[in-house]
């Protein structure tokens, strides 16, 4: 819990409690429509105060499944742009090699590893990351884990749909209609500056984790690009 | 090659039918005006007379509100016919016949085809909903026709899209915006904010439920905000004391049966007030649009009860529906129980929910698409048979319920024309005596004497002579449910001299010298 989930519900009991005193205290002829926002701003405090937190892991906001770690979301953009080499493995980690020191040769010696995901997407990564995930009826590939994910996604309005599509080598990950930032993405005009916003980096990359625990490989992320109202992520397959 | 050829092409056929549905809308919604000879008389809050009275006099309604120089609802109506009127010579009195209508098809046809789009994904779906919404009878009636509601609904819509642009970009600008539009809609009209006020705290509690802490309180300043500028100016004045108060009134009336069982009234036909001589079957068939479209918009409605909304304009179109379709409901209940005289009559209610249920039919209608190729045709040609059969049906509605209305008003407008030859004051038209009182007040009265109100009845104080302006459209629907009952008994003395009638209009002559106590108590007991 931050600070701003206990500054927001606060400021709206306050604002509420006082709005609906001045409401009632002004009587019949008083200020009907505050006090009424009063009503409703009481109510939206307590909920986000009392609201009970074990249901909300089913529809949980998008932080919750992703770790604060700090600098990563600097990082992230560089790393989905290709300016730093890192991978993803399937265990749900990102492994990045510092390339500011290139004199190096040995390649095991600057390795830093980031744990992006937090408790609750680890337990059910390491739950189901033991499964087959072949479908048997159709010979399709399936991915559990990245449909668990992304439904949370979807049910947030986040994106529409999202996409895997494995290729050899070759991984592709498509969001369709993902919700973006200010200015919005359909504003682009450019490829390289698709860089969606509000669908975090923090985010793109918890899914890229995911999808790799789904196919156990590593992967190494190539491309991010945006064509109309979709954004298309490529990675390799880095074979273990 | 020419260099806009590009931008020509980007018109495409959808838009040319866009433009069609709105011009058919257009059409539909102008046939009141053109066909009847003076559209503002049943103004019962007298726009057109305050419009008057504001180039006149010069008085700003809007500081002026509260000292009862204006009687109109809400100040923004006024600015907007004073401003068109003023900047391009139009008269007021055809600025305020034309514009209404106008301006709640233009904006609110394109609006609906908008958010449509966004609910369905498909412009086609889209541009269905416009026709829906454009060939009803919603705007084009004396009950629903909207005189604030042609300004309040068509500032509403673009709130609502500007919502669902600020909640899919969570983006700080559009939210401001629709707060910005938000204090617009509470500014023109009493009843329609209450509705997207509501939607609002709707929109923001379905967005804490999943969890959007963040954006839930943004989107919760703005009804704040709303509700903070109405208590804190002068639209506390009519705001705070009309919707909420009619609201509480039809509930309190629908629950204790108290005032049916007075009235020896028990629940009964809702629509026996406006289709008096009819059978109902004739009545579905003049509001063929509207029942098909609400029959149609049922399906979406139950699928987003039970399915989460895929996407955010899913939501608002559906939190919409709900609230919408519960006030009408509610209104109609209240219609069946105590007929028109119900403070939140349903009819009018049916406006709101016209827009959402024109958006959800023809989501339902979507599905028709994907149907196999005969059964696709086949349905496709029942809804072009409904849509095209609806036409005229709508049409003679209109002109049936017009008809009526111009009868009355005809009358209003002859006592008008009788009074500019006998009062020789001012330069005015009586439209409704309601209408009436605000010019009295401010144009002929000078000195605010307490004779010149009994309760529902204007007063016109000139040539040392009172004249009392009577008319039906003042006894009868819909003022004597709103408390402003006339005391017609007393009339029946002898301080009172008829000297005008008509069929439903009076005046008559009082003489203050006489110095009748009985008149001055009579206005205590109103």
């Amino acid at each position: 819990m931050n600070k701003l989930s206990i500054i927001l519900p606060s400021t709206a009991i306050a604002l509420g409690s006082l709005f609906l005193y001045l409401g009632f205290e002004s009587g019949a002829n008083g200020y009907v429509t505050l006090s009424i926002d009063g009503a409703f701003l009481l109510l939206a405090g307590l909920v986000t105060l009392f609201a009970p937190k074990a249901r909300t892991a089913e529809v949980d906001s998008l932080a919750s499944l992703s770790k604060e770690v700090d600098g990563v979301e600097e990082l992230i953009p560089q790393i989905l742009k290709g300016e730093i080499t890192a991978r993803f493995t399937h265990d749900g980690k990102i492994v990045l090699k510092e390339t500011s020191k290139t004199d190096t040769t040995d390649i095991n010696a600057n390795l830093k590893t980031i744990e992006l995901l937090s408790p609750n997407l680890r337990g059910m990564l390491t739950k189901d990351n033991i499964r087959d995930n072949m479908n048997h009826q159709t010979g399709e590939p399936e991915y559990p884990l990245t449909k668990k994910y992304t439904r949370h996604l979807i049910d947030v309005g986040a994106l529409e749909n999202v996409r895997v599509e494995v290729n050899h080598s070759k991984l592709k990950i498509e969001l369709t209609k993902p919700v973006t930032g200010n200015p919005p993405l359909s504003e682009y005009n450019e490829p390289k500056e698709a860089i969606p916003i509000i669908l975090s980096y923090r985010m793109l990359a918890t899914l890229i984790s995911i999808v790799s625990a789904d196919i156990h490989s590593d992967t190494l992320p190539i491309n991010i690009r945006r064509d109309q109202d979709t954004i298309t992520i490529s990675l390799t397959k880095v074979e273990t | 090659m020419p260099k806009n050829i590009n931008t020509l092409k980007r018109f495409n056929a959808l838009n040319y039918a866009l433009a069609l549905v709105t011009f058919s809308g257009l059409l539909m919604r102008l046939i009141a005006p053109l066909t009847t000879r003076a559209l503002p008389f049943f103004d019962s809050s007298g726009y057109y007379q305050s419009v008057v009275t504001m180039q006149t006099q010069h008085i700003d309604p809007w500081l002026n509100y509260q000292t009862r120089q204006f009687t109109a609802e809400l100040p923004m109506e006024n600015f907007v016919i004073y401003l068109l009127s003023s900047y391009t010579g139009i008269d007021a009195f055809d600025a305020s016949k034309y514009l209404p209508p106008s301006l709640l098809t233009l904006i609110m046809v394109p609006g609906i085809a908008l958010i449509a789009t966004k609910v369905s994904g498909r412009r086609d779906i889209g541009l269905l909903a416009a026709l829906l919404f454009s060939i009803s009878d919603v705007g084009s009636l004396r009950e629903s026709y909207p005189l604030a509601e042609g300004i309040a609904v068509a500032v509403a819509i673009i709130y609502v899209i500007c919502l669902i642009r600020a909640v899919e970009s969570r983006s700080i600008r559009w939210i401001l915006l629709s707060g910005f539009l938000m204090l617009g809609v509470f500014s023109a009209h009493n009843l329609t904010p209450f509705m997207f006020f509501m939607i609002t705290i709707g929109v923001s509690l379905f967005m804490l439920k999943n969890r959007l802490i963040k954006l839930a309180y943004w989107i919760a300043t703005i009804p704040t905000f709303a509700a903070l500028f109405t208590s804190f100016s002068p639209l506390h004045y009519n705001l705070d004391h009309n919707p909420y108060t009619r609201y509480s009134i039809l509930l309190t009336e629908v629950f204790s049966h108290e005032r049916a069982i007075a009235s020896g009234k028990q629940f009964s036909n809702p629509i026996a007030s406006y289709t008096p001589s009819q059978p109902i079957t004739y009545f579905m068939f003049l509001h063929m649009i509207t029942v098909f479209t609400l029959l149609v918009a049922l399906p979406f409605f139950a699928l987003y009860l039970i399915r989460k909304p895929r996407t955010v304009s899913v939501a608002i179109a559906e939190v919409w529906l709900i609230l919408a379709g519960a006030t009408f409901i509610v209104g109609l209940t209240g219609d069946s129980l105590f007929g028109s005289d119900n403070p939140f009559f349903g009819y009018r209610t049916w406006i709101y929910l016209m827009m959402p249920a024109a958006i959800g039919a023809a989501y339902t209608l979507m599905y028709l698409i994907k149907l196999p190729h005969k059964q696709k045709v086949v349905l496709f040609s029942l809804v072009a048979f409904v849509l095209i059969v609806s036409v005229p049906a709508t049409v003679a509605f209109i002109r049936q319920i017009n008809s009526q209305y111009e009868e009355v008003n005809a009358h209003d407008y002859d006592m008008s024309v009788w009074l500019e030859q006998h009062v020789h004051q001012g330069n005015y038209t009586v439209y409704s005596t309601d209408a009436f009182y605000g010019a009295a007040n401010s144009t002929l009265i000078s000195d605010q004497s307490e004779l010149y109100f009994f309760g529902n009845i204007s007063t016109i104080f000139s040539n040392e002579t009172y004249y009392v302006v009577l008319s039906y459209t003042t006894i009868e629907y819909p003022y004597h449910n709103q408390g402003l009952t006339v005391p017609l008994d007393h009339f029946y003395n002898p301080y009172f001299d008829r000297v005008y009638s008509a069929q439903t209009d009076w005046v008559f002559v009082y003489n203050p010298s006489i110095n009748n106590p009985q008149i001055l108590g009579l206005n205590k007991t109103v």
